[in-house]
């Protein structure tokens, strides 16, 4: 009983409603469901609107709760099926899984990194709070503000709440004398980063005020290890630089501070350490760090327009400079962020080689199946039913896959986690969590959708037969050249990743033996700060570094002892200003690096002196002001083309006040800033004549650090008990840490350059190997035919070689486009550079053909007559 | 795939308990008489006073079931001609099924002696 009438609007409603059980199912009962649907509409119509509605709620409750009931039991048919199928199949099954697992456990491991350090900050709507400071063609600085400027700023209409920040050096004394980090900051801070103590209270306006009882809020680290996590420590006191601070609280585990540093001690109020320093008259203009919180709704650029015309006051001499906003979020991954993204990119690369292999094995494994399929197909099986059916099978080869990648990453985390560059802000939070267990089942779950679409749709497009016949006569028409297409991307994706490696490799060996522009080897660093209070004048100063400098040089296994305030590769400095005396009066003086250092300095170090002289014992302070400059230094005091040597400078440093000094010597350059920042203008003064707070000593000892830094602290604990001994390092050490990051890399880039290619060779080998067996009968009446060697090859390398020739120009391709990503922390290295590539693909072409010729050689085996014979 | 009929002899019927009510509905409906969809939801529902109203939804999912286990079959017999809608399939309670249901009965009727035993059930039983 047909109709030609269009379907009434309830019937499409029930049809549309049936498409949410499994095509089966419709088959068996849709029919009859729909006509007893419309007997029941029928009479429901009858008996009123009531009725009616109450069948369709009816109706459609019974269909929800059907639908997942009928596809649950296909799924887990499938699912049994495709276990069969696996396990008739092992060798296969664990070659895929395997490649699964691999990509996966690369892919997790590095998204844990990701998510822990770019993903996991601990601050509440961290799109709205931001790091302002200025920027001018000096780059990046934080805005030159006064307190009371801070105290305009904080009722900037555009922020919810702004705040100031200053770290500090304090020692804290107690059971043991210790050096520590203290964020000075406005009581704002927790506000603009939505924090909240895990015990106790922050501080307040009544807190943060000249003269107020000295406060601190511990961060939890500090707490618990060096306090033993004392839980009735608010409103105790500890003492830091002598002064009782009573602790108001204790900040979450994840906490630290708005740079997120790993080792803080705690926070305490800015005022009164700015109101300290103006008292003193050191710091009169301090430069303090402001972080602010958005208003919802408010642009950033509405918000920070008020303060252009504040800074314009605040530094009326730069009129270049202008505000600038800089997310939290940047601000404190910025200079991690397009590595873990770029390794994070390389894991993907390595999945889609794994994942084009486990395609490629499938489409083997449909060539084996053509018949059953056929068969199934002549039975009166739907096609979208096979192919659900193969989709089952590939998601549960792909989720098995995942799941023995996500062990594999547990444990390769360990490894990472290991190898990664101290300081990366969040390091301490990665690990498998529930978002990267979730991103990694989503990923295994659409691996297995994705490519084994193509070769469900290719096994269930063979014509319905019952024919149980040998084996199929030809090989389905499109997929030789199916696996051709993979096979060329894998090779493409490869060398993409080869090259990103390569570069990335070139760019650590270029950093690594950079000339630090000293000898490091055999020397140990150690750092020895003086608490001002006990240690207020210049006298005493120099007299106990002279005795520690004597103890030092005393102890067994050193060999000789010198010291500067600041050594190179610290990444920070001490800077002075000068002009040179014969200049114009109204010249402006120069900012530089300067570094504090004793007269055997650079002996010691092994600095060059390039000419003059280094300084010597009788540059006392008595004696003629003397400084001696670096060559980058000299070539801009003697820009003017008069000699260096001899020249006098006036040099204002924050120690010594300003003083007329000659330059006795021309010193070679030293990377201050770490192992990629080229070397800046830098001056050195002795310590003769300008002392300072800190010092670090360099000892160049005989015997290793391990065995020497007890016996070091020991001789600074003799000379001053209460003194932090502070950090004892190898120079050698500090000198890797500046290339830190570029090893990580270079090493897991290469790492996952490696499985790429082994996986893409993989790939290859088992395309040739199909293609042999494909044409075993062919093979067997050429060689019967007299053909040579060479013929049997090239008809079985043939499709190989045209796959990897794509493959390569694919692959250069891609590399030219993705490279650039990489050109953030390339040193020295071009992205397109062109040796890189050329090593790079004649590595992977060399891979290529010896991945294609392992199975090409059977091919020269075939025996014609056994060939001919099956047939 | 379609169950009509099974090699019932050797299994035990118990090992189908307890069934569903719906199932057990759709089953005595059955054992009245052979039946298509529609007029199975109409004897439940009359049958119950309107207490249970099956959905299209829920009576094919019992009815693949049932046929699946071999409980029921689809009934070669029609109605005459006239009165027949080629659509329609008509189900009819195998030997098998009838031995289920019975045993569900049973199994009720024990439980409904408990209640009476201890008193929370007063009464003659309703008709």
């Amino acid at each position: 009983m047909t109709s030609d009438r269009p379907p009434s609007p309830g019937r499409r409603l029930f049809r549309a409603l049936l498409r949410l059980l499994p095509a089966e199912f419709r088959g068996d009962f849709g029919a009859e469901m729909s006509q007893v649907f419309e007997d029941q509409r029928r009479d429901a119509a009858a008996a009123g609107p009531v009725a009616v509605t109450s069948l369709w709620a009816r109706t459609v409750g019974g269909v929800v709760a059907l639908a997942p009931r009928e596809h649950g039991a296909i799924l887990a048919r499938d699912a049994a099926f495709g276990l069969r199928v696996m396990r008739r199949n092992p060798g296969t099954t664990l070659a895929a899984i395997l490649t699964m697992a691999l990509g996966i456990g690369a892919n997790t491991a590095m998204f844990s990194v990701v998510n822990a350090v770019l993903l996991g900050l601990p601050f509440k709507d961290q799109d709205r709070v931001f790091r302002l400071a200025t920027e001018s063609k000096q780059g990046r600085q934080p805005p030159a503000l006064t307190a009371s400027a801070l105290g305009n700023w904080q009722n900037t209409p555009g922020f919810e709440a702004v705040a100031g920040f200053w770290s500090e050096g304090r020692v804290v004394t107690g059971s043991e004398v210790e050096r520590v980090g203290v964020e000075c900051v406005s009581p704002s801070l927790f506000r603009v980063l939505g924090v909240s103590p895990a015990i106790g209270r922050v501080f307040g306006d009544t807190d943060d005020r000249a003269g107020a009882a000295p406060v601190i809020v511990l961060s939890h680290e500090f707490w618990s290890g060096r306090l033993g996590a004392d839980p009735s420590i608010v409103g105790r006191t500890i003492t830091m630089n002598d002064v009782p601070v009573t602790v108001l609280g204790v900040m979450p585990p994840a906490f630290g501070g708005p740079f997120a540093r790993a080792r803080v001690a705690g926070w305490a109020p800015l005022e009164p350490l700015l109101a300290k320093s103006r008292a003193s008259g050191r710091l009169a203009d301090p430069m303090v760090n402001v972080f602010a919180k958005l208003r919802p709704g408010v642009s950033v650029q509405a918000a920070i327009a008020p303060l252009e015309a504040t800074l314009r006051v605040l530094a009326p001499e730069d009129p270049s400079a202008r505000m600038v906003a800089i997310p939290i979020a940047e601000q404190i991954t910025g200079d991690v962020r397009p590595m873990l993204i770029a390794l994070w990119g390389a894991t993907a690369f390595v999945l889609l080689i794994g994942a084009a292999n486990i395609a490629g094995l499938l489409f083997g494994r449909a060539e084996t199946r053509r018949h059953e399929m056929a068969v199934r197909l002549a039975l009166g099986s739907a096609r979208a039913r096979i192919v659900r059916q193969l989709l089952t099978e590939s998601v549960l080869l792909c989720l098995i896959g995942g799941l023995a990648g996500v062990v594999m990453a547990a444990w390769g985390l360990h490894v990472i986690v290991a190898m990664l560059p101290g300081g990366m802000p969040g390091a301490d939070r990665i690990s498998l969590d529930g978002r990267v267990l979730a991103v990694s089942v989503t990923v295994s779950l659409a691996t297995g959708l994705l490519f084994g679409l193509w070769p469900a749709l290719q096994a269930s497009s063979v014509a319905p037969s019952f024919s149980w016949g040998g084996r199929a006569a030809t090989p389905a028409p499109s997929r030789g050249s199916a696996r051709s297409v993979l096979v060329a991307a894998e090779v493409a994706l490869s060398l993409a990743l080869l090259v990103g490696a390569g570069l990335v490799v070139k760019t650590f060996f270029h950093l690594r033996p950079a000339s630090p522009g000293f000898d490091p080897s055999g020397k140990i660093v150690v750092g020895v700060a003086l608490p001002a209070a006990r240690y207020s004048s210049e006298v005493m100063r120099l007299a106990f570094y002279d005795e520690l400098a004597g103890r030092l040089g005393a102890t067994h296994g050193v060999a000789g002892v010198s010291a500067a305030s600041v050594l190179p590769l610290s990444g920070f400095g001490d800077f002075a200003r000068f002009t040179r005396e014969d200049a114009d009066p109204s010249a402006k003086p120069a900012r530089v690096f300067a570094s504090t250092v004793t007269a055997n300095f650079f002996s010691e170090m092994s600095i060059a002196v390039v000419q003059g002289r280094a300084f010597s014992e009788s540059d006392r302070a008595d004696g003629q002001p003397v400084v001696i400059v670096n060559q980058v230094l000299a070539r801009s005091v003697g820009a003017t083309g008069r000699g260096v040597l001899g020249t006098r400078l006036v040099v204002i440093d924050d120690t010594s006040g300003t003083a007329t000094r000659t330059i006795v010597g021309i010193v070679g350059d030293t990377r201050i800033m770490g192992g990629v920042v080229a070397p800046r203008p830098q001056m050195y003064l002795p310590f003769a004549q300008t002392s300072g707070f800190s010092r670090q000593f360099v000892l160049r000892v005989t015997q290793p650090i391990g065995t020497m830094a007890p016996v070091l602290r020991q001789a600074i604990r003799s000379l001053d008990p209460r003194l932090p001994t502070g950090s004892i390092t190898a120079m050698t050490d500090d000198v890797d840490s500046t290339v830190a990051g570029w090893r990580f890399a270079a090493i897991l880039m290469g790492g996952f350059a490696v499985l790429a290619i082994v996986l893409a060779a993989v790939g290859l080998l088992a395309v040739v190997a199909g293609s042999v067996n494909d044409r075993t009968r062919e093979i067997g009446v050429r060689i019967a035919l007299g053909a040579q060697a060479g013929d049997v090859l090239r008809t079985v390398l043939s499709r190989a070689l045209v796959s990897t020739t794509a493959g390569l120009a694919a692959g250069i391709g891609l590399a030219l486009g993705t490279t650039q990503f990489l050109s953030d922390w390339l040193v020295d290295v071009s992205p397109f550079d062109g040796r890189t590539f050329v090593l790079a693909s004649l590595a992977m072409t060399l891979v290529a053909v010896i991945a294609s010729y392992i199975p090409a050689r059977r091919a020269l085996r075939v025996d014609p007559i056994r060939a001919l014979r099956t047939e | 795939m379609r169950v009509s009929q099974h090699p019932s002899g050797r299994r035990d019927p118990a090992a189908y308990l307890p069934l569903t009510p719906a199932m057990f509905h759709v089953m005595a409906a059955l054992n009245e008489g052979d039946q298509h969809g529609y007029a199975i939801i109409k004897d439940v529902a009359s049958r119950t006073g309107g207490d249970v109203m099956l959905s299209t939804g829920t009576l094919y999912g019992i009815v693949k079931r049932l046929l699946a286990d071999g409980m029921i079959a689809e009934s070669m017999r029609r109605p005459a001609a006239a009165d027949d809608d080629e659509r329609r399939r008509y189900y009819r309670l195998t030997e098998f099924g009838r031995a289920v249901a019975t045993a569900e009965a049973e199994r009720l009727e024990g439980m409904v002696a408990v209640a009476r035993g201890v008193s929370l059930l007063k009464g003659p039983l309703r008709p």
